[in-house]
């Protein structure tokens, strides 16, 4: 087993002092695999990524990542960390290689190093053409690319991506999700959360399952599938279908995948 | 590279690729001074400032007038980081707060000085513009007016919540303190009424400063009650900014 690159034990985190919006969290994330998280809007995604990134601070209860806390442990632990917060954050005016390099050295890169970084993070994003575009007459779908590749300018252990597909076309999700499997083979640690169950599968990710700040299920997809899938009705002549992550899904929250903010999802 | 080197390097992109504020801050009074020098001559004459070209007003009052719109471009340094989404990536990033905000207020500062180098040295060459006292006492004055200018951006960042309060608060603030304060004519212009209150805008602090030094010849012994006030509300707005900035906090933009 590996040693968790991302660890998360008893954390709890409310809002105004009413909002519970993490309720005793133990959880982590390992190299070399992708951990998803899921649930529905509200369950408490968003405020674990803020906490795992150091954004925020826990009310109970402890984050670490790669042993120290994110939140106090200061720029060498931050610089471990790669963040692609869910809603697109680039220079508009700036250029996409611009870009890329203006992050590169807000992660302590000295110029020289921050261009040879932005220059390897084209091709795998497919940002190679748009090189000297600026960000803001990218495509959304584009956009959402370079979103994701400024997430790796600083070669962290941890990566964490928050919704990264939202709303992108296929084209851009296939380069973010093979992005993500050769970060994983790569020996990074990959905190993905998504309401586009098909891609958890694709990623062959461990999974997380949160529904009003707390952990309610935990393992692989076929474990979970295993543990949590109801029964098939019994059927004279009907085919057997594997039951999907889908089908967990609606058995554990009661909900569908598909939510106001996950319009689009294939 | 460290982050303060980082974040300045960033807004030096981002004025390059957007520099209308910079040609704005600079051009504007640039004009108004060549409109306005004529007329203020006559003030100065009315006065008793003989054979003083009205540029010795319109320079300093400028450079104040307009140094005052910097405040606009302080706190709108950091709202737009919040509304380009990219905030977030900056705190994630391990850019900590000090480095942040200095790093947001080094290249408004060289904005600062570079305006009012500008404004003087066009009102030497181009306008008669001279200074009957200290050259030293001149550029403190500046100096402190620039540092009260960030300070204020810096609380203005940290008290108001959206960017539409920032842009009618420091637009409006400007035009307002500016014209009470003695930028665009001599307080003792001014309506009768309005003479008493004047010393209640900063403007009417540096006003009187750059009057003291480039009309009545002062040194710096003389300004020493403008540096005084200047600098003791910078270190107030400096508290006010320290009390209340904080890096999680909510600012709305146009998104």
């Amino acid at each position: 087993m590996s040693a968790a690159a991302l660890a998360l034990t008893g954390v709890v985190k409310s809002y105004g002092g009413a909002t519970r919006a993490l309720d005793g969290v133990d959880l982590d994330a390992v190299a070399g695999r992708v951990l998803a998280l899921l649930g529905p809007n509200g369950a408490g995604k968003s405020t674990l990524v803020s906490l795992a990134a150091g954004l925020t601070r826990p009310d109970a209860g402890s984050v670490r990542v790669l042993g120290e806390d994110p939140a106090t442990g200061g720029a060498r632990v931050r610089r471990q960390i790669g963040l692609a917060p869910q809603e697109i954050g680039v220079y508009p005016q700036l250029t996409v290689t611009t870009n890329l390099r203006a992050f590169a050295e807000l992660h302590g890169c000295r110029p020289r190093a921050a261009r040879e970084r932005a220059a390897e993070l084209l091709e795998p994003f497919a940002l190679t053409e748009l090189a000297d575009r600026p960000a803001g007459r990218l495509s959304g779908g584009e956009q959402r690319r370079l979103h994701a590749a400024i997430a790796l300018v600083n070669r962290p252990r941890l990566v964490i991506l928050d919704e990264p597909t939202a709303g992108a076309d296929p084209s851009t999700r296939e380069h973010i999700l093979q992005a993500v499997r050769d970060l994983a083979a790569g020996g990074t640690a990959v905190v993905y959360t998504t309401h586009y169950l098909p891609e958890v599968e694709r990623l062959d990710a461990d999974v997380a399952l949160l529904e009003r700040g707390r952990v309610i299920a935990r393992g692989s997809v076929d474990e979970l599938v295993a543990r949590h899938a109801p029964p098939e009705p019994p059927g004279a002549g009907v085919p057997v279908v594997r039951p999907s992550l889908e089908t967990v899904y609606l058995a554990l929250t009661g909900r569908s995948t598909v939510e106001p903010d996950a319009v689009g999802a294939p | 590279m460290s982050p303060l080197r980082a974040i300045v390097r960033n807004e030096l992109r981002i004025l390059r690729h957007d520099p209308v504020p910079l040609v704005l801050l600079i051009g504007m009074p640039i004009v108004l001074m060549v409109l306005l020098s004529q007329s203020l001559g006559h003030v100065l004459l009315f006065e008793g400032y003989d054979d003083t070209p009205g540029s010795m007003h319109t320079a300093p009052g400028m450079a104040c007038l307009f140094g005052f719109f910097s405040i606009a471009i302080v706190g709108f340094a950091i709202f737009r980081e919040h509304g380009w989404r990219t905030w977030p990536r900056l705190r994630a990033a391990g850019v900590g707060g000090p480095a942040l905000f200095a790093g947001k207020l080094a290249v408004p500062a060289g904005m600062l000085v570079l305006q009012h180098a500008v404004l003087f040295g066009f009102g030497v060459g181009v306008l008669g513009f001279k200074v009957n006292g200290a050259w030293l006492a001149v550029a403190l004055l500046a100096l402190a007016f620039a540092l009260m200018i960030l300070c204020a951006g810096l609380a203005a960042a940290a008290l108001l919540g959206t960017v539409q309060q920032l842009n009618a608060v420091t637009n409006l603030g400007t035009m307002v303190l500016g014209g009470l304060g003695g930028a665009l004519v001599p307080v003792r212009e001014l309506p009768k009424w309005v003479q008493p209150i004047s010393p209640a805008s900063p403007v009417n602090w540096a006003m009187e400063g750059y009057r003291d030094v480039i009309l009545d010849g002062a040194g710096v012994a003389d300004v020493l009650p403008s540096l005084a006030a200047m600098s003791g509300l910078a270190l107030l707005l400096a508290a006010v900014a320290l009390a209340r900035l904080r890096h999680d906090a909510p600012k709305r933009t146009w998104g």
